[in-house]
């Protein structure tokens, strides 16, 4: 089924939804606003619909999404959303502040079959995975003039036997899974605007790098009697990651670990990557909700450099419906 | 012992006078001290359903005092309502609260405060706010 049939589909599925079936109950409190969570009480929601989520690690594919399970539990002080894990030990109306662990999100582009990715279902999701889970061989591809990539320091055409014979059998391993723990700040500047800052360190002793994010959002949801109009949920996002140098080495870069001739190695350096999100949220009914996600992410120089990281930027959007259980 | 008599006679109108100026003095200064005779503020308490939930209330305040004066009642360090020489208000105020919050009744010339009440804000914390932003799984 092509792209443009998929699209097609399911823009008739939201239209029939909207405008023939769908019955109009009041909404619940957590549809009308989503940014609160009924305390003690696991919420599970179900999305369905199409989207992409573009891979940005040479020899992936981008993921095709097209359901998307939501998990989350906040008791009194604990908390679980969709992978993180927490435990607030300040809540003021203003701020709030919590110790929080997740998996590292960036070894999640390495595999299909990560837990972090157990939250996208890819239908297309191919069997592949039989690399003895940990390496990848870029054998052909390092050796493919006409894909462009050319491991640094090196031109192809100086390449001498012995050299080519340690290209044909390089192999980047792939990054382990590894479990980050931090700080987490939440700002409650208003109803409409918030900032959300982490610090993470490696704990699980796997690169024993450091990440930061800063997260501005801006919410706003229209008002008004039309039934069409009423209820849409805007959110933006806009967000700063940096990156210590032990991190972006670990994910993107090209060391010992891989090739001990220090002319094909690649070093990195600490980055910022920029990212913006947008959603667009319309409860349908009590239970049900349209969703459209867009966002965008600018890699900073030193990863998109990296011969192991095919593009500057990644895009991932999903269109569907969301259920709430 | 003429003169001595004088000398009493004036001695004792000078203390008169002290005492009268004293009087008067006294008098004057009491028009200047406000006296606060009643002060009510009503409901002192909010129940929200969560940390951070703006709740919106209607509150009675009730005041006299001893003489017209400009006063205004502060929430925190915000003017919620003043008025002018008057010397006794009822009125219902709509105030939107996030945490417990001071409110006082000042002097509006001088800036001295009359009487100071509490609103506490409870939470029963039926909700929390989401603390991961929405859709942060991709």
């Amino acid at each position: 089924m092509t792209l443009f049939r998929r699209f097609f589909i399911l823009c008739c599925a939201i239209f029939l939804t909207l405008f023939v079936g769908s019955p109009r109950a009041a909404t619940l409190e957590s549809s009308k606003q989503p940014q609160l969570a009924s305390v003690s009480q696991w919420n599970f929601g179900l999305a369905l619909g199409f989207g992409k989520q573009q891979n940005i690690i040479l020899g992936q594919s981008d993921l095709n999404i097209y359901l998307v399970p939501t998990v989350s539990y906040y008791g009194q002080k604990w908390f679980f959303d969709n992978g993180t894990l927490g435990y607030s030990f300040i809540e003021k109306p203003k701020y709030a502040l919590s110790v929080v662990t997740e998996i590292n999100p960036f070894s999640a582009q390495y595999y299909d079959y990560h837990p972090l990715n157990v939250f996208l279902f890819d239908s297309s999701v191919s069997n592949d995975f039989s690399d003895a889970e940990a390496s990848q061989d870029y054998s052909d591809i390092v050796n493919d003039v006409d894909a462009g990539v050319v491991l640094p320091s090196q031109p192809l055409d100086s390449r001498d036997d012995e050299q080519q014979k340690i290209e044909t059998n390089l192999e980047l391993t792939k990054p382990q899974w590894s479990i980050d723990l931090g700080l987490q700040h939440n700002w409650f500047i208003s109803n409409r605007y918030s900032i959300i800052s982490k610090i993470f360190t490696d704990v699980s002793n796997v690169h024993n790098g450091k990440r930061a994010d800063i997260n501005f959002s801006y919410r706003y949801q229209l008002r008004g009697d039309n039934t069409f109009l009423a209820n849409w949920q805007f959110n933006f996002q806009f967000g700063l990651s940096m990156l210590s140098r032990q991190t972006t080495q670990y994910f993107y870069g090209i060391d010992e670990r891989h090739i001990h001739l220090q002319s094909y190695q690649y070093r990195t350096d600490s980055a910022i990557n920029k990212t913006v999100r947008m959603s667009l949220r319309k409860p349908i009914t009590n239970k049900l909700n349209m969703i459209l996600y867009w966002k965008k992410e600018f890699l900073d120089d030193t990863i998109a450099h990296s011969p192991r990281v095919t593009s500057a930027e990644s895009n991932t959007y999903f269109m569907g419906l969301l259920y709430a259980f | 012992m003429h003169f001595s008599l004088n000398i009493s006679s004036f001695l004792k109108f000078g203390i008169m006078l002290l005492l009268v100026t004293c009087q008067f003095s006294t008098m004057a200064k009491s028009n200047d001290e406000l006296a606060l005779l009643n002060f009510e503020l009503k409901p002192v308490a909010c129940i929200a359903e969560y940390i951070g939930q703006e709740c919106e209330m209607v509150i009675s305040v009730k005041w006299q005092t001893s003489s017209p004066d400009d006063l205004c009642l502060m929430q925190s360090d915000t003017k919620l309502k003043c008025w002018q020489q008057q010397d006794s208000v009822n009125e219902r105020l709509v105030i939107n609260l996030q945490q417990s919050t001071d409110f006082s009744l000042i002097r509006n010339e001088d800036k001295k405060i009359l009487v100071s009440k509490r609103v506490t804000i409870n939470f029963i914390n039926k909700y929390r706010r989401r603390l991961k932003p929405q859709w942060s799984i991709f």
